[in-house]
């Protein structure tokens, strides 16, 4: 066997694991439960779990790509390290005041989210440089020198240092940063300058510190992990998911852990992106259906959408990830009546613990799963592949006690309209991961995966005006999929305000040739050879007065007025096509130049298959669908015994292991030679 | 009931993402900061009565407020037959249904083939709509007619084509209309997305349907209020309370709130509410309505969807003339302070009540300070537009949040970093100040001092604020929260303290303007707060050792610092 590649993503239940043979593109996948206390355990499990399914020699394995969510979780469950925060001196509250505005407009019971840094551990540094760059105030190293101490007694294990304006000019952070690492030997520093190069003070403090509060988690994680998979895989590079889709060397996943804080639903993103170049989509909505939520991604004319307004638990956190909306509609979401009967779904989840009535773990509450198994599209003996048994009698009675009793409804039309809703709360979503951006659903593929996202893909491309959903074949090990298929990234960005006549070559050429040297320098320190190097440059760009920036692509080659005007003009087409209106005739402002540096590490082509086109029905049950107003006798079928090229006209169920896929009447599905479904949505 | 409750949850929910898309638009695409650093700005979807279908609020303020200034509209000005498809129809008039000039409405009908189904609305507050000082806010007018340019409902498009002259008379009379139009296009345009979005849903569900759910909306929200009101025992419960003054005489405005609660309704009784004045602090029947509508919601039951349902309840007694209720020509810009006050003055009178549903006294005010360059040789001129808000009122089992927003207004800071890219100003100091929150058994949330320096070469200050004398009032035994203020020069050799709805003072280059906000009020004694929570105030800095140990009674090692 040729060099192997191991993708290995801990979640919070499951570890799941894919193994990709370079050579010939095979990829096996599998899953072991996860160990809550010791996930370093839990990844040497899935390693050696990995070789034995797939056949695999250890010494093969050339790259492991590992995602997890220690950071997510420490910062989900407040279990942060001790963290300090240098701040300008007068500004050290602006941690805590935030942008002082509520998510909730009526509630007079809520709280601010607590400020990851404390007031007791914030500290002002007497600096200043202003808007355009110019340092007024050189920080006193005398100054600084007695908040060593301070530091130190405060217990903390790092720091975070923000300074205004240090995205214009970074050099007082610079020099902070070095008298800290001399002055407190040992201690994590992360600068914002470093972390995130932006405007806006609250929200780049807030990723500075975030980014601070997890070094000493990750590195202590990584110093384990790492001489335990170097001795199970001794050839293995190891590298780290991150949230804009792309790979981390272990040295810089220690300097910049907060751009993992979203890696798990980034990695199925990438899936969904990879995957659809393979089949030829260019335009795809990924839909991760899970447990207690639902993640959508939107791949556009083959790229991803970047942002830098993401966030976690209320936290901003400016780094470039992958585009992903999040809503808490998910397969344990629990349906519930109001005090006047209005029926909602969600956005509380049962989770897996109680999970779904039908569990039997002391679930009252009716759950989407439990609408599901009512409706007869999930069978109860054969849940998670047969390795768990569920009682439907429960979620029959969950469902006629909170919902079907109260509205006069039977069992039945009560879970339809579960599903219906739940499916509604999603189809919101989507609408704003695409409509909303400007894109014609008629021209979007829906890729359906996690546990549950097959189960609705087809209803919910049908509510959207989208004409095909696309199933993978392991739809609920998909995320971990993208692991063994990313590339090393890393995201450079500049702000340099530009306006007008200003954008021109000679002011855009030195910009981006200084990014792109970060970007080389990068990859180089990360042992990429040269000829795996590639870089893709973007700008951001506003009308004058305008707040939010839209991000264009930058031609290749040298930057000349020809390229600068270039960048104008997509930007115009760009802001007419998200927002409606656009004017060719009005000032254009650049903000920031960005570069990303990629470490190309070419994944196989998916290996296509012989086609025979058999499909055997496993069992006809009886299933509910709106369409037929009632129960229909529908086909039933096993996802492994469909061969390439055989086609089924719905109504029917597709088991799996690891996922359920509902075919509507009216629609087809097919499957295709690298083993997905493609499920044709009719009109 | 005439819709089943899914397809009733389905619409309702689209019906939302339709208002939300809007939203969107507006706020990447609008130029003021005001708009799109602040968020002061609503959308909504309307029925021909002009009963709100779907809303994405993002201020309580603007409740109900675009729904009655559409009634008027349409009662009044422009007649259900004579919009035509295209058409943008735009005001900001106080006296027919707006609040105060900045707020500038615009109202796009939708058409279903030839029928009229449905009218798409925006509210968005400009930077700068004329009138006797930058940035609108005259705190020395004494008529509507000083305050800016008033425009009664009239079309800015004529079926898609814009009204190019009325445009050129908009442009006119304001002061930075580069900034006025850029909005004014982002809300056109998201009335066309919002056009969009309902025509697709209409398709999709039918004209019937969509209506039937807004009923049965409508008859669900009416419905729980009356169950809530029912759970509370009937019975009248009084407050008053002040505003400092109003700006030109030096004198407090009572609001009294009389609150009677009988058989699933909720009346309120301002009667002894004092006259209207002659200074912007006066507010419109609209805005009264939408202080109380926001109270009453808030405390009686947060979840029950804001439509046209919870007002039917909720029966106003608002004597003409007072300053609850201003008639025409009373300036009114400055009506926050009068809606906060109600809001505020409510509270207390329901703490008799469900005191676990209410908190002590808030900031009590939209802070809200211009700062103007005047331009000339060469120099532009420019307007700085920001509102600064203070801390919460305790509840009866948690502290009230440090500089959180709270009451009729919901609003973002402006980022330093954006105003020093933007104007010729420095930012000095932006922290908490220990101290301002209420004693209590729950702490009042603290207030914040803002320092700004200004460097250009001459300018101006306007300011809005209150609850500089008239402390924000704690509950049940609670201390007040800290009165604010505002200093000029705060750390030079001749501070000055400045009144508290400044009128043009002059900037020279160098000057520094100190804001320092309001405390919110305290819950129960303050000798029965927990020591671990003083002694973490302590640490944190947000009380002194002084005052842990005056107000506490803190002593032993935690009150050493």
């Amino acid at each position: 066997m040729g060099a192997v590649r191991l993708g290995i993503d801990i979640g919070g239940t499951f570890t799941d694991i894919t193994v990709l043979e370079e050579d010939t593109g095979r990829m096996t996948v599998g899953k072991v439960p996860s160990r809550g206390s010791d996930p370093g355990g839990a990844l040497i499990d899935a390693v050696e779990r990995g070789l034995e399914l797939a056949a695999a020699d250890a010494g093969d394995v050339a790259m492991l790509v590992h995602g997890t969510t220690i950071v997510t979780n420490a910062v989900l469950e407040k279990k942060l390290p001790r963290t300090a925060l240098l701040t300008t001196e007068g500004f050290r509250d602006v941690l805590e005041i935030g942008r002082h505005f509520r998510p909730d407009m009526y509630d007079l019971m809520q709280d601010k989210p607590e400020p990851v840094v404390p007031r007791e551990r914030r500290y002002g540094v007497t600096e200043r440089t202003d808007a355009e760059g110019e340092v007024l105030q050189e920080p006193n190293r005398d100054e600084v020198s007695e908040l060593f101490a301070v530091i130190r007694d405060s217990g903390s294990q790092a720091v975070a240092i923000c300074f205004l304006n240090s995205f214009v000019n970074p050099e007082n952070e610079a020099v902070v940063r070095d008298w800290l690492r001399q002055g407190v030997p040992g201690i994590h520093v992360a600068a914002s300058h470093e972390v995130c190069r932006e405007i806006r003070e609250f929200e780049r403090m807030s990723t500075a510190a975030l980014n601070a509060a997890a070094m000493p988690l990750v590195t202590q994680y990584l110093e384990d992990i790492a001489p335990k998979v170097k001795a199970v895989l001794p050839n293995a590079n190891i590298l780290l998911m991150q949230s804009n889709g792309g790979s981390l060397t272990i040295d810089a996943a220690r300097d910049y852990p907060v751009r993992m804080i979203t890696s798990g639903p980034a990695g199925g993103a990438l899936a969904v992106q990879r995957l659809g170049a393979a089949v030829r989509r260019p335009n795809l909505l990924g839909v991760d259906m899970g447990g207690t939520s639902t993640d959508i991604s939107l791949i556009y004319k083959g790229e991803l959408r970047m942002t830098t307004e993401g966030g976690i638990d209320e936290l901003p956190v400016k780094v470039p990830m992958i585009e992903i909306n999040t809503i808490g509609a998910g397969a344990g979401s629990i349906a519930w009546l109001d005090d006047w009967n209005g029926l909602h779904v969600g956005p509380r989840s049962a989770g897996a613990d109680p999970g779904p009535a039908a569990y039997g773990r002391g679930g009252t509450e009716p759950t989407v799963t439990d609408a599901n198994l009512v409706l007869g599209r999930l069978h109860p003996d054969r849940f998670v592949g047969g390795d768990m048994t569920v009682d439907l009698e429960a979620a029959r009675k969950a469902i006629e006690a909170k919902i079907a009793g109260p509205l006069g409804m039977s069992a039945a039309a009560a879970a339809a309209g579960i599903v219906r809703i739940a499916n509604a709360n999603m189809e919101r979503a989507v609408r704003v991961s695409s409509a909303e951006k400007g894109y014609d659903p008629r021209d979007i593929t829906l890729l359906a995966f996690g546990g549950a996202g097959p189960m609705h893909a087809a209803a919910l491309a049908a509510a959207v005006g989208i004409p095909e959903v696309l199933v993978p074949e392991h739809p609920g090990v998909f995320s971990a999929v993208g692991l063994v298929m990313s590339d090393i990234r890393h995201d450079f960005g500049q702000t340099k305000v530009l306006r007008g006549e200003e954008i021109r070559g000679d002011n855009l050429g030195p910009l981006f040739d200084s990014l792109g040297r970060e970007a080389n320098e990068a990859l180089e320190r990360d042992g990429v050879a040269e000829q795996r190097r590639d870089q893709r440059r973007s700008a951001d760009l506003r009308y004058v007065g305008q707040a939010y920036e839209v991000n264009v692509p930058v031609p290749e080659g040298p930057i000349d007025d020809k390229a600068a005007a270039d960048v104008i003009r997509r930007f115009h087409e760009r802001h007419r096509q998200l927002y409606a209106h656009h004017h060719p005739d009005k000032d254009v402002e650049f903000v920031s130049g960005r570069v990303a540096a990629i470490g190309s590490m070419s994944a196989p082509e998916p290996r296509k298959r012989d086609t025979n086109g058999g499909a055997e029905r496993k069992e006809t049950r009886p299933v509910y669908f709106e369409r037929a107003n009632g129960y229909v006798d529908t086909a039933v079928y096993d996802r492994n015994t469909l061969s390439s090229g055989s086609e089924i006209k719905g109504p029917a169920i597709i088991e799996q292991t690891d996922s359920t896929t509902v075919i509507h009447p009216g629609q087809r599905a097919r499957a295709d030679e690298l083993g997905n479904l493609m499920i044709a949505i009719g009109e | 009931m005439r819709v089943d409750p899914v397809t009733l949850e389905v619409v309702n929910n689209a019906l939302v993402g339709v208002a939300e898309q809007m939203a969107a638009t507006i706020l990447r695409t609008s130029y003021s900061t005001v708009i799109r650093e602040m968020l002061d700005y609503s959308t909504a979807v309307f029925d021909l009565n002009g009963r709100i279908i779907a809303q994405s609020c993002r201020i309580p303020i603007h409740l109900n407020s675009m729904s009655r200034s559409l009634r008027t509209t349409l009662d009044e000005a422009i007649p259900i037959d004579e919009w035509r498809p295209g058409d943008v129809v735009v005001t900001n008039d106080p006296y027919k249904g707006g609040q105060h000039l900045p707020d500038v409405q615009t109202f796009l009908p939708v058409f279903a083939g030839d029928d009229l189904v449905a009218i798409c609305g925006t509210l968005g507050h400009h930077l700068d709509i004329g009138g006797m000082r930058p940035g609108s806010y005259a705190g020395d007018a004494v008529e509507i007619f000083q305050e800016g340019l008033r425009i009664p409902p009239v079309k800015l498009f004529r079926e898609g084509r814009i009204d190019e002259r009325l445009f050129a008379m908009i442009e006119a009379n304001i002061r930075q209309p580069a900034m006025t139009i850029g909005d004014l296009r982002a809300q056109t345009a998201a009335l066309e997305i919002g056009r969009d979005g309902v025509l697709e849903l209409i398709e999709r569900y039918g004209v019937r349907t969509i209506m039937d759910c807004l009923e049965e909306a409508i008859e669900a929200s009416e419905g729980r209020l009356r169950d809530r009101l029912r759970e509370i025992p009937d019975g009248t419960y009084e407050s008053s309370y002040f505003v400092d003054d109003d700006g030109v005489v030096d004198e407090p405005i009572r609001i009294v709130t009389k609150v009677t609660i009988e058989d699933g309704t909720i009346r309120i009784d301002f009667t002894g509410t004092d006259p209207q004045r002659r200074s912007p602090i006066n507010a419109t029947l609209s805005s009264c309505e939408s202080a109380v509508y926001f109270a009453i919601l808030s405390v009686i039951d947060p979840s029950i969807p804001a439509n046209y349902g919870v007002y039917k309840p909720i029966r106003i007694t608002a004597p003409e003339g007072t300053v609850v209720n201003a008639l025409p020509p009373a300036p009114v810009v400055g009506r926050n302070a009068i809606t906060h006050t109600i809001v505020n003055s409510l509270m207390r009178a329901l703490s008799e009540v469900v005191p676990e549903r209410v908190t002590a006294a808030y900031y009590g005010m939209s802070n809200v300070h211009i700062l103007a360059g005047d331009g000339g040789n060469g120099r532009d001129s420019w307007i700085f537009f920001d509102i600064e808000v203070g801390g919460w009122g305790a509840r009866q089992n948690k502290d009230g949040p440090d500089c959180y927003s709270q009451g009729i207004h919901n609003l973002a800071n402006t980022p330093i970093e954006m105003v020093e890219a933007t104007y010729p100003l420095r930012f000095k100091r932006y922290e908490f100040i220990p101290d301002t929150g209420g004693a209590g058994r729950q702490r009042g949330g603290l207030g914040v001092r803002r320092d700004i320096e200004f460097l250009d070469r001459s300018g101006s200050l306007n300011t809005q604020f209150d609850k500089f004398k008239i402390a924000p009032f704690g509950l049940f035994g609670g201390g007040e929260g800290a009165t604010g203020s505002i200093v000029m020069n705060p750390d030079g050799p001749d501070p000055e303290d400045l009144h508290s709805k400044t009128v043009d003072r002059a900037f020279r280059y160098g000057d520094v303007f100190s804001m320092r906000t309001q405390g919110g009020g305290g819950f129960g004694p303050s000798e029965e707060r927990n020591r671990a929570s003083v002694e973490r105030d302590l640490r944190e800095g947000k009380i002194s050792a002084d005052h842990a140990r005056e107000v506490y009674g803190l002593k032993g090692k935690g009150a050493r610092s």
